[in-house]
């Protein structure tokens, strides 16, 4: 194989007056964005070095241990090459990226302190509106740092810890986090991991005591608001014995015409015959390289479940890992990816099986339209302890045009024969006598076209709280209505 | 034969269309293949191992043809201007022969380097053969050699060709490879079936590549059962419109043996149609991996591809990997793919049992059923009694040992 025909194509921005115009209006509600003013935010240099990372580190306050955890991971980063097999990345320089921006105030604990700027911010954004009406606490990042943070009191009474990464280090959590941090994914495990590990701020720590059922979901919300600027957050999420947590995230940038890098990730350790449930609706702009890490490992009994919307970004890597290590744990995967002009979205789920008993199920669905490339990679992994096991993959992709494109790379590898694993996929167009259907009782033809993506989509869009539901599907109509 | 102290090329061959993780293993494979099979085959006399083929008047054959030469045929013939499709193809496929096989580049290159002359079987246009055209080739121990046969199917013409590979009496090791290019004219029928029953210890190849004009119909057959190492790889390009095509792969797995296949069905042409099934039985310490893909092509507008694996594990140690894929350019498609693998349920055993037929009886009864899916297709009497026969020696050879039962004996 070769990567002749690999280039990255270029971020696609229609220049406007002060060269960093808006392409698609109709997305002003993710896509708009405040000055910010130089003297109101702290920031490193462009590129990455060790003196970059041993500033983040200081600034931090980081324990020494983490500090050295930071240069290992430097090291492991430059040692470790670009993967050939996904989406070019040619275009992501990290020379201009600049790893750490923080605005100039401290993590409130009250809305009303958050200064202006940013509370408008979050305010479009309607994430304290949420967290009134259905949230069991919030955090939310503006670009490497958390700006607010805030439990409701029943559930902190319950002895749920949720709270910025910085504090459980340097606070009394520090142990568990030491135990926890990156040994789910090891900076060893890719490049990206790798400056994650070096670079990583903000994000969010979760513990849920044994034996709590957490009813109504905690969140954290996403917002890299600095051009050029790399968004590194790390969310750890232990849940305990017979414990119980739904926990959503939400992402969204402003577009520019540079490049913007996401490279978070998410560690979650889910206890003997606990539960963890984790959302997410990632809406970055459509200039970001979105090089995520998520994974999971479920104790004996234990159950994750992935629930995902994939529609912003450039270009994507994600695939949140399920490890089945403890017998009869289970895990499942549903997911959605839009990939619209300028898009080039690399999705999917992997589940490792080692526990006897253990089962899996992945349920996908893939749309691309205007030009927009959707790619479903996946791995079923059966190892030969995993006795007993079954594994589910279901995965559809709807091409919108011919100018698209969707493959689906699914992998199984079985070593025992004491498993069951099935298999499906499909890939096809919108039914036309569907469509003509939905027109012969007064749809228009885009409303109709429209309604069937919806449909497509609602194996995830039903599994989501009822607002989070509603901002999917907007955004699934506004992408039908672009290009 | 090779041994560890000798050298050693390295072939990288079965490529997946689309590059996938690292940690997988699947996107290529590495076949050795050592400096003394080269010489040896490139010494030897060819054809070596074929045993008197008759072929019909109307076929016109022609052996001794260069490799160089044929390959330097293909691009005279304007193939490479679909190569420059692949190369201008969206991100990030690239296929770099200019008649693709499914094994790739490099069994070209060792088919150059060991200069083994091409058999062409051409048959003209509008000439039906009732009969199937049989090559058998029979294998002694220790025999290197490789069979590169190029069939051109002429407008409107219908054959079906037979390659059955087995070995001499207590043969036991060797080096078998063979590779198959077929082009076929608009409305040309051919059915190919390739039966591969060779001993444990022979490491054995079949490279196959097709390209089809309008309404053009292939049937392949293959019936893998031997050979302890074993690499399979087919590529179809359905170029004309409304060509079909149809694959039926059987195997069997025995311990200590790997098989690594690709198939590729390549769909261009406007109301093009593919259908792959693939049904196998792995038993205990057997390795298999298996690459299939459905590509579907811009302006392969109303075209349909299926394909589905089902795969029986009976044993614990075996390593079943497989990667079906469909790639889409093209909106106005329909493909869809299945896999399955899994023990013999419960129930199914349950229900024989009830019916008087032990458990080990009723095993061996859905592994045959699993194969004869394939067998049957083969319009040769003599030829699919003798892959029972080879069926019937893998269970005769367990010594006691329930080879269809994991864990042994009953």
């Amino acid at each position: 194989m070769t990567d002749i025909a690999r280039k990255d194509t270029p971020i696609d921005i229609d220049e406007g007056d002060s060269g960093i115009l808006l392409e698609d209006v109709e997305r002003g509600l993710y896509d708009f964005k405040d000055e910010e003013r130089e003297e109101d935010f702290f920031k490193v240099d462009e590129g990455l070095t060790e003196e970059i990372v041993r500033e983040i580190s200081e600034t931090k306050h980081d324990p020494e241990w983490m500090l050295d955890f930071r240069l290992k991971s430097l090291k492991i980063y430059n040692e470790l090459k670009v993967p050939k097999w996904g989406p070019p990345i040619d275009g992501l320089d990290m020379e201009k990226i600049v790893t750490y921006v923080r605005p100039k105030t401290d993590m409130k604990a009250s809305w009303e302190d958050v200064p202006e700027d940013i509370k408008n911010a979050f305010d479009k954004l309607g994430i304290p509106q949420a967290e009134r009406e259905s949230l069991g606490g919030v955090g939310a990042q503006y670009d490497s740092e958390l700006v607010y943070h805030n439990v409701r009191e029943d559930v902190a009474k319950q002895g749920v810890i949720y709270t910025d990464m910085e504090s459980a280090l340097t606070g009394e959590f520090e142990e568990m986090v030491r135990e926890h941090f990156m040994k789910l994914v090891p900076p060893t495990d890719h490049k990206f991991a790798a400056l994650h590990g070096a670079v990583w701020s903000g994000g969010s720590f979760v513990y849920v005591p044994p034996g709590v059922k957490v009813d109504i979901p905690l969140q954290s919300y996403f917002r890299l608001n600095a051009p050029g600027a790399g968004q590194f957050e790390h969310t750890l999420i232990i849940v305990s014995e017979g414990a119980d947590v739904h926990f959503i995230e939400g992402c969204s940038a402003p577009k520019y015409n540079v490049a913007n890098l996401h490279a978070g990730c998410v560690e979650l350790f889910v206890g003997k015959n606990a539960h963890l449930r984790y959302s997410t609706i990632e809406n970055w702009s459509k200039n970001m390289y979105n090089l995520n890490t998520k994974r999971a490992i479920c104790e004996e009994g234990g159950t994750v479940e992935w629930i995902s919307g994939s529609f912003g970004s450039h270009e994507s890597y994600l695939y949140p890992t399920s490890i089945l290590k403890g017998d009869n744990s289970h895990a499942e995967f549903t997911g959605v990816t839009f990939a619209g002009k300028g898009q080039n979205l690399d999705t999917g789920a992997r589940m490792v099986h080692i526990g006897k008993g253990t089962s899996s199920f992945i349920d996908t669905k893939s749309i691309c339209k205007s030009g927009g490339i959707s790619t479903y990679r996946s791995s079923v992994e059966i190892r030969s302890t995993a006795e007993g096991s079954k594994a589910s993959v279901n995965c559809g992709s709807l091409m919108l045009d011919s100018i698209s494109r969707s493959d689906t790379v699914p992998a199984m590898d079985i070593r025992t024969d004491k498993a069951d694993v099935g298999h499906e996929a499909k890939i096809g167009k919108i039914d036309d006598e569907a469509v003509f259907y939905l027109m012969s009782r007064g749809i228009r033809e885009a409303d109709a076209r429209a309604m069937i993506v919806s449909g497509f989509a609602n194996p995830v869009s039903k599994e989501l709280p009822l607002e989070y539901a509603a901002e999917m599907n907007n955004l699934i109509k506004l992408e039908m209505e672009q290009g | 034969m090779s041994d560890n102290t000798q050298k050693k090329d390295i072939l990288k061959v079965n490529h997946l269309p689309v590059l996938t993780w690292y940690r997988d293993k699947l996107n290529d494979v590495e076949m050795e293949v050592s400096e003394a099979t080269i010489e040896a085959i490139a010494k030897a006399s060819h054809p070596a191992y074929l045993v008197k083929p008759q072929f019909p008047a109307e076929m016109k054959v022609t052996e001794g043809v260069s490799p160089a030469e044929l390959l330097k045929g293909y691009e005279a013939e304007g193939m490479e201007i679909k190569r420059e499709e692949y190369v201008a193809g969206k991100y990030p496929m690239y296929q770099e022969q200019v008649f693709p096989t499914g094994m790739g580049a490099d069994i070209d290159r060792l088919i150059v380097k060991t200069g083994v002359p091409a058999r062409v079987m051409e048959l003209p246009a509008n000439v039906k053969i009732k009969d199937p055209v049989y090559l058998h080739y029979t294998y002694p121990t220790g025999a290197e050699d490789i069979d590169t046969t190029l069939i051109r199917i002429g407008e409107g013409s219908e054959i079906t060709i037979i390659q059955y590979m087995d070995s001499e009496h207590g043969a036991t090791n060797g080096f078998a490879g063979t590779q198959t290019r077929v082009v076929l004219g608009k409305n040309a029928k051919l059915h190919l079936i390739k039966v591969q029953c060779l001993p444990g210890k022979f490491v054995y190849f079949n490279d196959m590549g097709c390209r089809m004009d309008d309404s053009s119909e292939f049937t392949y057959t293959e019936l893998s059962l031997g050979a302890g190492d074993s690499y399979l790889g087919t590529y179809i390009d359905q170029i004309g419109k409304e060509s079909k095509f149809r694959a039926d792969l059987g195997f069997v797995s025995t311990e200590g043996s790997m098989m690594d296949l690709n198939y590729t069905d390549v769909f261009r042409g406007v109301k093009s149609e593919g259908v792959m099934r693939f049904n196998g039985v792995m038993l205990e310490g057997s390795y298999k991996a298996s690459r299939e893909t459905l590509d579907f092509r811009k302006g392969a507008i109303g075209a349909v591809g299926d394909e589905e694996e089902n795969v029986l594990l009976l044993g614990k140690s075996v390593v079943n990997k497989t990667i079906p894929m469909i790639l889409g350019e093209e909106e106005k498609v329909n493909g869809r793919h299945a896999a399955s693998s899994g023990r013999i349920s419960d129930e199914m055993l349950f229900y024989m049992e009830t019916r008087g037929i032990d458990e080990c009886a009723a095993r061996e009864m859905m592994i045959r059923s699993n194969i004869s899916r394939v067998s049957r297709l083969i319009p040769n009497g003599e030829i699919r009694a003798a892959a029972e026969a080879y069926v019937d020696r893998i269970f005769s050879e367990c010594d006691g040992n329930c080879v269809t039962c994991p864990g042994g004996r009953h």
